[in-house]
């Protein structure tokens, strides 16, 4: 059992700092504006100086250790994706599905991630486009690259920044699916960081958590 | 009166202090900068990446393999040149020998590398800052965060390397073509025999000289590099930015390469 917990997180608008955790096959929903999206990625990706476990404000506890949020074996066990950008765009869509693979070099993971990638791309409807400079793809599929790393990734945790806004809207209903089925495939626990409670996207949160009034 | 007299200096004084602090300042974060990517180099944990492998590839066809035609047009019209201004104020002195003096000293040792650092940095450096401040601009170094991935170590330091790479082998290259075409063509017109003009040329280029040679062709575009990427780290999310810091980091390039011409000239001197 693996839990992404965070303590004190300042919350704009809110009466007081959020504290609160999300695990395993549970899907948990943060409300807030975007602007407190991107403190949240920040607290997640910097990597802090290392302190007492007290001091932590985001980490990962599984049953062996815990992990600060911004160390490789945090980033290693939660997948992050991004809105605004989900591959780089001078590499192809192979390449980008196993960039962290490629760059961390461990043999291992790198040989399973190679002999996923054929039936990740089939179920993201992307065998064909492998080839193709990321530059050239949609925003559309660049979100599908997200969700394919995050497949081949295994992560205990996803945590995606509202994923599902900017989508056109004759692609929407084929991504809501997709997502909805990986998240089952891999019985990850997911945090959404939201700027609406409006749309729950098919994901069927637990509870939202309003991080912010406005 | 007075008061405002010395108002007005303090002003000033204000000011210089304050442009020499953030001048230091600077220098103090190109330093840091360059030193952990340096740092990071002589780790030799991104030779086992193949991610970084495959982007120092391409960064060596871009700079290198795209840059032959170019180099080689470059290295003939300098051999020309050169040869022709230094075999005739040879003759004229009675004095073959300075040939190979002379060749050494301007086409060795200062044409080569100072001509070839500028070829990089005019062919890819605007290259550089621009790909790297595109990339802050979509918020690819963010998406590389997520992955665990070392900015320095994945973006910089390859680039890096194959300017050091490309620059040693192509002022090298630059070298050998420049003085075989330029005795090619002094043989023709009879100035000179090509063997003696080699010979010639053998004898006034020392070990010494072209270890200079070696050592300059690798430290100019390790500046240049170095520079382009620091610019372009500060882009930010402007686009705007990207011009501004393409200027900076070439017109920075071309000070420090003169800077430390000079220095090196300078501290072979005192020796």
């Amino acid at each position: 059992m693996s839990r992404m917990c965070w303590r004190n997180i300042p919350a704009n608008g809110a009466d007081r700092p959020q504290s609160g955790s999300v695990e395993n096959g549970r899907h948990m929903r943060l409300i807030m504006p975007e602007k407190q999206q991107l403190m949240w990625l920040q607290q997640l990706l910097l990597e802090h100086a290392p302190a007492s476990r007290t001091a932590w404000r985001i980490w990962l506890e599984t049953d062996t250790a815990s992990a600060q949020a911004g160390t490789p074996a945090f980033l290693e066990r939660v997948s992050i994706m991004l809105r605004q950008r989900g591959a780089m765009a001078n590499l192809s869509l192979r390449e980008n599905l196993l960039l962290p693979f490629l760059y961390h070099a461990e043999a291992e993971a790198l040989l399973q991630a190679e002999t996923d990638l054929p039936a990740v791309a089939e179920f993201l409807g992307l065998t064909d486009e492998l080839d193709r400079q990321a530059g050239e793809c949609s925003p559309y599929t660049h979100r599908l690259i997200s969700l394919g790393r995050a497949l081949l990734q295994k992560p205990a945790i996803i945590v995606a920044q509202d994923i599902h806004v900017g989508i056109p809207f004759e692609d929407l209903p084929a991504f809501r699916t997709r997502f909805a089925e990986a998240l089952k495939q891999l019985r990850s626990g997911l945090l959404y960081l939201a700027s609406s409670e409006q749309e729950d996207w098919g994901l069927h949160f637990d509870q939202p958590i309003r991080g912010s009034a406005s | 009166m007075y008061r405002d007299y010395m108002a007005a200096w303090n002003l000033r004084a204000e000011r210089v202090g304050g442009v020499s602090l953030r001048l230091l300042y600077d220098i103090y974060q190109f330093y840091a900068f360059v030193s952990s990517i340096l740092g990071l180099a002589l780790r030799l944990k991104w030779t086992a990446r193949p991610a970084v492998i495959n982007v120092l590839i391409r960064q060596i066809y871009f700079t290198g393999v795209e840059g032959l035609p170019w180099t080689i047009l470059i290295a003939l019209f300098a051999g020309v040149t050169a040869m022709y201004q230094v075999v005739p104020f040879a003759k004229s002195m009675e004095d073959v020998s300075l040939i190979g003096t002379l060749t050494s000293s301007l086409l060795v040792q200062e044409m080569a590398p100072v001509l070839m650092s500028l070829f990089l940095l005019t062919r890819s450096g605007v290259a550089v800052v621009t790909e790297i401040g595109n990339m802050h601009i979509r918020g690819e170094d963010t998406l590389l965060h997520s992955l665990g991935i070392d900015l320095h170590e994945y973006l910089y330091l390859p680039r890096m390397v194959a300017f050091a790479l490309c620059g040693l082998i192509l002022t090298i290259l630059f070298v050998a073509i420049s003085i075989w075409i330029g005795g090619l063509l002094i043989a023709w017109n009879h100035e000179m025999n090509f063997i003696q003009f080699l010979i010639e040329v053998r004898k006034g280029t020392s070990v010494g000289e072209m270890m200079l040679m070696t050592g300059k062709a690798l430290l100019f575009p390790l500046i240049c590099c170095g520079m382009l990427l620091f610019q372009a780290s500060r882009v930010g999310r402007n686009p705007n930015h990207i011009p501004v810091r393409a200027t900076y980091g070439v017109l920075g390039s071309l000070v420090m390469i003169v800077v430390v011409d000079v220095l090196i000239a300078l501290g072979r001197g005192l020796i």
